[in-house]
């Protein structure tokens, strides 16, 4: 058994603690919460499985490039709900998002 | 301090910091509690990830992570949303959210171990049998403490059901 695997339970559950929340959670603000964890799960498994791998360097162009586009994500994501919440001038609408 | 291993400490630092966190978030109501609670987890992570060594990918996530927390913290104050509190489900509906997050946890799980088990096979020669090999007692441990923490999710649910 090699070190990858405990970071990838934790990777793992981190998740599927996100998901899990996002399921349960109706406030806008605890889904991106929620939607952050599930991104910081995702980059924490890529970054394993190529530093421990040995795959590629941790460092190397693809888990850079990887994970400044799930940053990326997460800033649209929080550009996307900024605008939206500006637009409608209130964060008060009744259905789920 | 010649023998000290830094890097397990530090994994086992960065794997409460983020485990522990994780699992009290899903308890919290307060979007407030909730942003600083994943600054935590954040923290956490980044921890993990150089303690992985990919140092360039975890500065990269701890300033967007700093700038969502702030405009998560900033737009619960400026934009306050109705919806504070959890949705209120039936027991059934939580209890299968609950199962299928497990099956993904499960599948996630296996599909992992599958993997590691053949790149092992594949780097290495033909004669050892993994299957006989003991595994990483750190793999119970954690586990043991997610199984703590779901138990403490269920527990605190109940309690906030009364």
């Amino acid at each position: 058994m090699s070190h990858l695997f405990p970071y990838q339970i934790i990777s793992a559950s981190l998740f599927v603690f996100g998901c899990y929340g996002l399921l349960l959670s109706r406030n806008r603000w605890a889904i991106l919460a929620f939607l952050q964890m599930m991104i910081g799960g995702i980059i924490l498994a890529l970054s394993a499985i190529t530093g421990i791998g040995g795959a590629t360097h941790p460092d190397s162009d693809l888990s850079v490039i990887i994970t400044y586009g799930a940053l990326t994500a997460m800033i649209l994501l929080a550009i996307i709900f900024t605008l939206r919440v500006l637009r409608t001038g209130t964060d008060s609408d009744d259905e789920p998002t | 301090m010649v023998d000290f291993r830094w890097m397990p400490f530090m994994f086992w630092i960065s794997a409460g910091l983020t485990l522990i966190p994780a699992g009290l978030a899903l308890t919290l109501t307060k979007p407030k509690d909730l942003a600083l609670t994943i600054m935590v987890v954040h923290f956490g992570v980044f921890l993990l990830l150089t303690s992985i060594g990919a140092v360039i990918p975890a500065i990269i996530f701890l300033i967007a992570a700093l700038l969502i927390n702030t405009l998560i913290l900033y737009g619960i104050i400026i934009f306050p949303s109705r919806h504070d509190e959890v949705i209120n489900l039936s027991t059934r509906s939580i209890l299968l959210r609950a199962i299928l997050c497990a099956l993904v946890f499960i599948v996630l799980i296996f599909a992992f171990h599958q993997a590691g088990t053949k790149s092992l096979s594949a780097n290495t020669p033909t004669n050892i049998d993994f299957q006989m090999q003991s595994p990483d007692i750190s793999i119970f441990l954690i586990l043991s403490g997610l199984l703590f923490l779901l138990i403490f999710i269920a527990v605190s649910h109940f309690i906030k059901r009364r």
